[in-house]
């Protein structure tokens, strides 16, 4: 790359990256769910181009989580390969390292941001460097300037669309934009005292519940459960992670509740008893809800075989 | 004792002790290596409390029922032999701690004091007010307090415990529950029970993490670690990483630190260099299974590209492997070998 030309491409390319941002979050970022699977939804993937941009590519384009400035690692990954034999050999062997890294987060985790967020630090620093390293004097300060302020204003819009879809859907849950309620409140989810919660709704200390992805019962409780996903249907059992819908009519499924695992109650919260239609069939046909708390945790029991 | 007496206990001996003794270790060993003192320095610190794990690991996994102070023992007597071996490092870690007062009269490291006066408000306000809730890492938690009410580490193929119910599901190296372990094995100690401590590993790391990156990017320009530190921490995802308590900060700092130290082995070919990437990325590989498969990525780019002659490149791998093997990523290969199976078992996707 010649110098001279180099700090204008840099320009060009914070620019771009800058709208392209502003785009992701004010045009492609979905505010409501609408038909998409929620699950999808959830993880930001919910339509062909979302699963790319926050999936496969999400170690660089994922603008929701992650600041844009891994976004301009794109065009110096790119450069790298052009002028491979210009490199030298710890900057072709880490180019090599981050490509194939990026390859393996977008194909095995890219969904999760959480993962994308591994290769930041170092795509923020060979950005921040090679700027450093192409440009001069004030050109340089300018440069380096606006990647802070351009990670600034993208952080500012994923907060800014976050607030939106809140408004969008009151349903939305994070603690920044709970309308109320003190900050322990809005910071702690857990039940608020899960056995008075249960001694209050009969569950005795011998009974077995069936726990739906609430570790938070092993947790503060002594008691025992049956762990259990209805997301995607397994129990984790000592010996196997069988099914507990698939395969059994929901009359089977409350005889193997009741004779096999020996447990009339469930345990779960609103969120998780939206995910499976078939589980939530069954909860709203053979289980009877006995409580909810303040905080969305629910309490079910199974109907007795007399229907009373 | 209170719980706050216990977090400062823990604190003090295995962030600030164990992390300043794994510090002067390596500045000691760090005439062989060369590399920039203050960033080895962090990388000192984040091994304190990785280097416990370990030490305690090792023990549960070998045998059962071992009382706690024999337990407690292991990592102590460990960290004392590693502060006995510093030898000159100390007078080399006191003479960087001797330079601060002249670094924080430069304007551009008043950004980083304000950014870590930040990371100790959210620390305080967090820790007070959000107690464990998020559901992986309270999976940890219960894993680790299985370890420790257990006295040992079984590897089983469904590691289940049939006293609650629960069932980890869990590929992870231990790590991570180690932690809430050692909290535990303390806390037994003083008849405290909390998780105050692991917790705060989280923002520990985090910050950890922003110093490093802050300290590398400071070797070029000192307003460009100001910049660079602004885009590393504008982020959702980093905003995050601090305030939800999991493993994210600890495995990323490990994973930073490690391509620092590839970017240095390529820069320096030499078997040193070589063998502390591999302690790095043991460290990498025993938090989460995500690091052991990039670290597998890495280690296949050096055995590719690596500057050396063939024969001695085999030779450093080999020796770098079994060095990888002790500081943790040993877990896989008994995971594969007699426990879940790790990733090839048959895990269902949802």
């Amino acid at each position: 790359m010649q110098k001279d030309r180099a700090p204008l491409i840099a320009w060009t390319s914070i620019t771009a990256v800058g709208i392209m941002a502003m785009t992701y979050h004010l045009r492609w970022m979905p505010v409501m769910r609408g038909d998409t699977d929620p699950a999808l939804y959830s993880r930001g993937i919910g339509t062909p181009l979302l699963l790319w941009l926050n999936g496969y590519l999400g170690v660089f384009l994922n603008f929701q989580f992650l600041s844009p400035v891994g976004t301009l690692s794109i065009p110096l990954l790119a450069y790298g390969l052009f002028r491979w034999k210009g490199l030298v050999r710890w900057q072709q062997a880490l180019l090599v390292f981050t490509l194939l890294s990026s390859l393996v987060i977008g194909v095995f985790g890219g969904f999760n941001y959480r993962y994308a967020l591994t290769l930041q630090p170092l795509l923020i620093g060979a950005v921040a460097i090679t700027i450093w390293n192409i440009a001069k004097g004030r050109t340089r300060g300018l440069l380096i300037a606006s990647l802070a302020l351009l990670s600034l204003l993208n952080v500012m819009l994923s907060l800014v669309h976050r607030q939106r879809t809140w408004r969008a859907d009151p349903t939305y849950n994070s603690p920044d934009t709970k309308p109320d309620g003190s900050l322990s409140e809005r910071l702690d989810s857990s039940p608020r005292d899960l056995e008075g919660f249960l001694r209050d709704n009969g569950v005795a200390q011998t009974d077995t519940v069936l726990v739906n992805n609430l570790p938070i019962w092993y947790y503060v409780t002594d008691r025992p459960g049956v762990y259990f996903w209805s997301g995607s249907d397994q129990l984790f059992l000592a010996d196997s992670k069988p099914f507990l819908f698939k395969d059994r009519t929901d009359d089977e499924v409350m005889a193997y509740m009741r004779d096999s695992l020996h447990c009339r109650y469930l345990f779960s919260t609103i969120d998780y008893d939206t995910y499976n239609p078939r589980y939530i069939s069954f909860v709203q046909s053979h289980m009877d809800l006995l409580a909810t708390d303040d905080r969305d945790h629910t309490l079910y029991r199974l109907k007795d075989t007399f229907d009373r | 004792m209170s719980e706050a007496v216990l977090f400062t206990l823990l604190t003090f001996l295995t962030n600030v002790l164990f992390g300043a003794i794994s510090a002067a270790f390596l500045l000691r060993l760090n005439q062989r290596w060369a590399y920039p003192p203050w960033p080895l320095a962090l990388i000192g610190m984040g091994l304190g409390p990785y280097l416990m794990t370990v030490m305690l690991y090792y023990p549960m996994a070998l045998w059962e029922d071992l009382p706690v102070p024999v337990l407690i023992a292991f990592p102590v007597l460990f960290f004392a032999a590693l502060a006995w071996q510093a030898g000159k490092g100390w007078s080399i870690l006191v003479d960087l701690l001797g330079t601060i007062p002249r670094l924080l009269a430069d304007r551009s490291m008043w950004f980083f004091l304000l950014g870590s006066a930040m990371i100790m408000f959210i620390t305080i306000i967090f820790l007070a007010n959000k107690p464990l809730v998020d559901h992986d890492v309270l999976e940890y938690a219960i894993q680790g307090r299985i370890f420790l009410r257990d006295g040992h580490i079984p590897y089983d193929q469904f590691r289940f415990d049939a006293s609650s119910g629960f069932h980890y599901v869990g590929l992870h190296g231990f790590s991570f529950p180690l932690l809430f372990t050692w909290e535990g094995l303390l806390g037994n100690v003083f008849g405290v029970s909390s998780d105050l401590w692991a917790r705060s590993m989280t923002m520990w790391y985090g910050w950890l993490l922003v110093a490093f990156v802050w300290a590398i990017l400071r070797g070029i320009d000192r307003w460009m670690a100001v910049a660079g530190g602004i885009a590393l921490t504008s982020s959702l995802a980093f905003l995050f990483m601090f305030t939800v308590y999991h493993l994210d900060s600890y495995r990323i700092f490990f994973f930073t630190v490690s391509v620092a130290a590839f970017i240095a082995l390529f820069r320096a070919p030499s078997l040193e260099r070589a063998l502390f990437l591999a302690l790095l990325c043991g460290a990498v590989s025993f938090i989460h299974s995500i690091g052991a498969i990039l670290t597998g990525v890495l280690w296949f780019v050096v055995a590719v590209m690596l500057p050396v002659p063939l024969l001695q490149r085999s030779k450093w791998i080999a020796y770098c492997i079994g060095v990888m093997l002790a500081a943790g990523a040993v877990h896989y290969v008994v995971e594969v070998l007699f426990g879940t199976g790790w990733i090839f078992q048959d895990i269902i996707w949802y």
